[in-house]
């Protein structure tokens, strides 16, 4: 933990000028990619994310086919320049293990029984990385999936919440993130509240996590109208 | 759409959102969840005799029987060719159910891979196991002009209500047209009339959801001048070619007296269009997407699941040929 | 994916008659080029970026400067190394994996004509005073494809190494010779072009569509003088030596173009910092 930097101001604000509560700006586009059957660009305080969906189409090898469902297979990667130290092209572990909860977390609410022995393919691209670029690519993937037509129970929304100097915060930036004492993404279904992914590293108190959770959750609704907004901005007429 | 039982609304919904919260049966695109109905897709919100509705915006062909698709020979077997019908669901077509007599390994001999054909879905099971068939008169491999594709959901538009935008392309553009339910769009006459006729369907395709597109694609396709002015010689031969090939299979779809309508007064058509508002594309969809059960189609579909629904339509199959469908 | 790969013979055909007349499925003259729209700088993290879009095809470049090792025998000059990603996202004919011969083959390319043209100074990317070098890594991303990956990726890469700014001052930090941060010096724009032959025609920017009935393919890229700086001739099929003639003469015509819409873009702007948070 670094001592020396002073993430929270004399005057109840962020560095950056955020409250505790407020979320980085977000701006979604979808639509965006002309081969892809859905797509959607997201920008969250400085992450930007592109989404692509191929699906449902037809699964190979044949072995992998499901009879029952279509299978939903996520693959989050960034780019080598998204980042200050150059990143060797290529899956780790970290962008493996993303993927598949981001996959997990979308499958839950893709109609899949409707469509078996076929695959719907959500690729999730992050260009420049700033902090939380899992939440902004599983909501950017949610809009993308919306987009391409997949039937589907609800959108899925993201966000982070977190601690820094003892403060529960929300959607934490990246100075926050790298000094910070815990963080907690997440993802709802907004339209009932349940969650479809969860996950926490650093140090919270029963009662710190609580709070972040509501606020991570109170947030989503906020991005909930965002992502909405930007898929009828797409047929809006003129 | 005065009528309570039949609105059309240009209210967008995303997936997820409540459409109805007593009152209604969910339709098409949409689910139960407790005693509320939401939607399943991204699209326009309809409600048609009772049954809450979402006219898509985008998604995948999934093939249903008795629909008329353009499809493309992938590979040739022995006993079979497996064809591409622009669905996650490659659909094979088996010696059996062409209209000639195929010995084991002649296969090739009938048609090869690459080669386009107009063909019917006729079995979708359980787990989209999908067979079409050429054993059907409008059945035929295609030669010459262009296919392109859009998408599946604009396939109503492309159409238009009992086929009236379809017509007026095919009358400005001299081109001979066929829509398959798949979302290809095959398109043949003269090079530069095929591209205009492929423009005219690409603004249909980009321009769906808005208001008056009849209009709007009658006003794109008369401007450019090159209709007017070397074509037209052209244009007597294209039009009996026309009508063997677009009202025999294309119209078919439509009910017999409109279908007439639409040969001899495709401007009459235009206007029933035009009073009609254009996100009415449900009921549009509903003719055009399932022909063998215009009006109860709504409700039967709305009701089922997926897979009841599959059901209903092959035994619907059995029991009717498939030229009887325009009889309502 | 292999077996939907298949082309319709109608399409197949509708686009070897059009050519025949002189003409192509999207109005263009054979010898036409897409509309191309470059945005630099669009990368925070990047040294260097900029966002092609060649018709319906759209890439990202970016370029990323590490202190490394010189190649021992030329010890007094930079590193440049190019690598394409095709992305999955970008198309439903690319696949996830280690890089392919495509994606190789691709970087190559582009590496020749920015190497071959000495576009980057690289005698200027040594450390005085050390061992070591400044390396360019240069990264290459369709996100969106419809054919002619080729010139797009020319284009984005020599248009992002225009705005790179050498980050010396952070990488040399604590070291002996501390320097100050640099604009990557560029001496020369080489640009591709690419044609294909379609049928007995070449024809210049394909798209995915016509790439896909293509025969022979060939990138010639030339520089400011109007002199050939890296040719590759790819895919199966042949040309004639006309054919090659013919692509030289467009490459430095259509070549002159590009690099003035390249110039008009490119304000000499530095890009922004790191974010500072």
């Amino acid at each position: 933990m670094n001592k020396e930097v002073k993430l929270l101001r004399e005057d109840g604000l962020r560095l950056d000028g955020r409250r505790y509560d407020e979320l980085r700006p977000i701006k979604i586009e979808a639509g965006v990619l002309n081969r892809a059957d859905g797509s959607a660009y997201l920008e969250w305080g400085s992450n930007k994310v592109l989404a692509a969906i191929y699906g449902p189409r037809e699964l190979h090898p044949r072995h992998m086919q499901n009879s029952m469902k279509a299978i939903v297979r996520c693959k989050y990667s960034m780019a080598s320049f998204s980042v200050p130290d150059r990143k060797r092209p290529g899956p780790d572990r970290r962008s493996t293990e993303i993927s598949k909860v981001i996959g997990e977390a979308l499958e839950s609410v893709i109609f899949t029984e409707q469509f078996p022995r076929t695959v719907v393919d959500v690729f999730i691209e992050v260009f420049q990385a700033d902090a939380g670029t899992r939440v902004a690519g599983l909501t950017a993937a949610s809009v993308a999936l919306a987009d391409a037509g997949v039937p589907m129970k609800a959108l899925i929304t993201a966000c982070a919440a977190g601690k820094v100097e003892d403060t529960v915060v929300l959607d934490l930036g990246k100075l926050e993130d790298n000094a910070g004492q815990a963080d907690l993404p997440m993802a709802i279904i907004p339209t009932t509240g349940e969650i479809v992914l969860m996950q926490m590293d650093g140090h919270l108190t029963p009662a710190e996590f609580r709070k972040a959770r509501d606020m991570a959750v109170n947030a989503c609704y906020q991005i909930y109208e965002m992502q909405k907004d930007a898929l009828k901005r797409r047929y809006a007429a003129e | 759409m005065e009528n309570e039982k039949n609105v059309s609304t240009r209210v967008l919904v995303t997936p997820g959102e409540l459409l109805s919260e007593g009152g209604l049966k969910a339709g098409k695109n949409t689910y139960w969840q407790g005693n509320k109905i939401y939607a399943s897709q991204m699209g326009f919100k309809s409600i048609t005799a009772n049954y809450v509705n979402v006219t898509p915006l985008s998604g995948r062909y999934i093939p249903r029987p008795n629909d008329l698709v353009v499809g493309v020979i992938m590979s040739v077997n022995p006993t079979t060719w497996l064809v591409d019908i622009n669905s996650p669901y490659p659909a094979p077509l088996h010696v059996t159910e062409v209209p000639w007599r195929v010995d084991f390994g002649e296969t090739s001999r009938f048609l090869n891979t690459g080669d386009t054909i107009l063909a019917k879905v006729f079995i979708v099971d359980e787990i989209k196991r999908v067979q079409v068939t050429m054993k059907d008169h409008g059945s035929r491999r295609l030669t010459g002009g262009q296919i392109i594709e859009i998408s599946p959901t604009k396939v109503p538009r492309v159409i238009g209500k009992g086929g009236s935008m379809i017509s007026m392309i095919k009358q400005k553009t001299m081109c001979r047209l066929f829509v398959g339910q798949n979302g290809r769009i095959w398109i043949d006459g003269d090079p530069e009339n095929i591209r205009l006729a492929v423009n005219a369907v690409r603004f249909i395709e980009r321009e769906s959801h808005r208001f008056g597109l009849t209009e709007a694609v009658e006003k794109y396709l008369t401007k450019p001048p090159s209709l007017k002015e070397g074509d037209n010689q052209i244009a007597p031969e294209i039009k009996s070619l026309s009508g063997d090939v677009n009202e025999g299979k294309q119209l078919r779809e439509i009910a017999p007296e409109e279908e007439a309508t639409t040969m001899d007064e495709p401007e009459q058509d235009t206007k029933g269009e035009e009073k009609a508002p254009p996100d009415d594309a449900e009921g549009d969809a509903s003719q055009e997407e399932v022909p063998l059960t215009t009006e109860k189609s709504g409700e039967e579909e709305a009701e089922k699941s997926d897979e009841e629904d599959l059901e209903e339509q092959e035994k619907t199959i059995v029991e009717e040929p498939y030229e009887r469908i325009g009889d309502q | 994916m292999s077996e939907e790969n298949v082309i319709a013979e109608i399409k197949r055909d509708y686009i070897n008659n059009l050519i025949k007349r002189g003409k192509r499925i999207d109005g263009r003259k054979p010898d036409e080029i897409r509309d191309i729209s470059i945005t630099p700088n669009i990368i925070e993290t990047a040294e260097g970026s900029t966002r092609v879009k060649l018709g319906g095809t759209e890439l990202i470049a970016g370029i990323k400067i590490a202190l490394g090792e010189p190649y021992p025998d030329s010890k007094d000059k930079g590193v440049m190394i190019t690598t394409a990603e095709l992305i999955p996202l970008a198309s439903p004919d690319f696949e996830s994996g280690p890089p392919r011969p495509r994606a190789i083959e691709l970087a190559r390319v582009v590496d020749r004509g920015i190497r071959e043209s000495g576009a980057i100074d690289l005698k200027a990317l040594k450390v005085p005073g050390s061992d070591k070098v400044f390396v360019v890594f240069i990264d290459i991303y369709p996100v969106d494809m419809d054919g002619n990956l080729f010139d797009a990726a020319t284009i984005a890469v020599i248009s992002a190494l225009m705005n790179t700014r050498v980050p010396a001052a952070e990488l040399t930090a604590g070291s002996e010779t501390q320097m100050q941060d640099f604009q990557l010096p560029i001496k020369y724009y080489p640009i591709s072009i690419t044609g294909v032959k379609i049928g007995d025609t070449m024809v210049l920017d394909p798209t995915q569509e016509e790439e896909d009935i293509a025969g022979a393919r060939l990138t010639v890229t030339t520089d400011v003088d109007g002199n050939i700086r890296a040719m590759q001739k790819g895919r199966i099929g042949r040309l004639s030596v006309e054919d090659i003639d013919y692509m030289v003469e467009c490459s430095i015509e259509k070549g002159k173009e590009i690099r003035k819409l390249l110039m008009a873009e490119e304000k000499p702007s530095v890009p922004s910092q790191y974010p500072v948070l």
